[in-house]
């Protein structure tokens, strides 16, 4: 089955994150496929990886590009909620002149038309608070 | 119709403590745009989205009144709009003081609406 | 088309989200995951929700690593404990997902 995923809780601040990844490996593990996971609202702060975590705690993106690579999956932070949060890659960074980039380059910056794709062709969407 | 897919849209949060009714309302609008069924939803606190007697602020640097823009959902054509009832009344209001046409559900036609729905985002 | 609710907050701080339970509908499926397990710790907290639940034709499940992870011990033999794989094949089984 496809499954795409929507994910709007804060890096650290929530469990969302982590809830979210779990599933996402189990269903895989399962030989489900995850088309997509949308990063929308404060969920588009799993995108920033100046974000910096302890050795034993759970960084969420180096957990996400590590799943996303092994199951080829694409990450989309919404680019509307993220630039808002202050979350941009270089090429916002230099269309605005801002002083550094911070959205890992494994996340692409799409507009929710990407959420409306994902959702419409999926067998399922899953929503992720 | 054949291959178009039902998407409600539900508001759960009042306005400018947070930003799920603005965010509700970005993903609605582009919803609109695939042509598909959309329905929008409001619950519990989110009936205050739509409560007309919001004050929009003159200063340009202030919250913006974007609960406006629920009034622009109809060039959209987005028109299934609705509330439940004991939501509303609960907090106070009434249909007549809300923003735009809506439709008033009780609980059970709430479950009905969910039910029937291929996709369901909520805010 | 039948629906899986997650509900992701407890009983105790968002009721509201619980009295929502007039919105789901026969056969739907709701599992409770990260602070809605806290709710299964106390024989009586979730009675009451969960009489409605069986009326109303629903089944309940809470997810067991999040009751774990809070020292949460069950108390319903009503709710199912599941774990992820648990967690995958309700969302397969059902048309879709609602997160309240």
């Amino acid at each position: 089955m496809d499954i795409n995923l929507i994910v709007n809780g804060a890096a650290y601040s929530r469990q969302s994150a982590y809830t979210a990844l779990k599933f996402a490996e189990q269903a895989c593990d399962q030989g489900h496929s995850i088309s997509q996971v949308f990063f929308y609202r404060d969920g588009v702060s799993q995108g920033n990886f100046l974000a910096m975590t302890l050795a034993d705690e759970f960084n969420a993106v180096e957990a996400w590009v590590a799943f996303a690579r092994d199951h080829d999956v694409k990450l989309v932070v919404c680019v509307s909620a993220a630039e808002r949060r202050g979350i941009i890659n270089q090429q916002q960074q230099a269309e605005f002149g801002k002083p550094s980039a911070n959205l890992h380059p494994a996340f692409a910056v799409e507009g929710l038309g990407a959420m409306h794709d994902a959702s419409l062709s999926a067998n399922r969407t899953v929503t992720f608070r | 119709m054949v291959g178009k897919k039902k998407l409600l849209y539900v508001f759960e949060d009042g306005p400018y403590s947070g930003s799920a009714g603005i965010e509700a309302l970005d993903a609605v609008l582009i919803g609109a745009s695939f042509e598909q069924e959309i329905s929008l939803l409001f619950l519990n606190d989110g009936v205050f989205q739509l409560n007309a007697g919001q004050s929009a602020n003159s200063q340009p640097t202030g919250l913006k009144q974007y609960t406006n823009a629920f009034k622009a959902l109809s060039d959209f054509d987005v028109h299934q709009i609705f509330v439940h009832d004991l939501s509303l009344i609960a907090r106070g209001l009434s249909q007549k003081e809300l923003l735009i046409d809506t439709r008033l559900l009780d609980s059970p036609k709430v479950a009905q609406l969910i039910a029937q729905q291929d996709k369901v985002f909520t805010f | 088309m039948s629906a899986l609710i997650t509900i992701t907050e407890s009983l105790f701080n968002r009721p509201s989200l619980y009295e929502q339970l007039a919105f789901a509908s026969n056969g739907d499926s709701i599992l409770l995951i990260q602070d809605a397990v806290l709710g299964l710790q106390s024989p009586i907290a979730l009675a009451s929700f969960l009489a409605k639940c069986d009326v109303q034709g629903i089944g309940v499940f809470a997810l067991q690593e999040d009751c774990d992870l809070r020292g949460i011990d069950n108390q319903y033999n009503t709710i199912s404990l599941v774990d992820y794989a648990g967690f995958v094949a309700l969302v397969v089984g059902n048309e879709k997902q609602i997160a309240w």
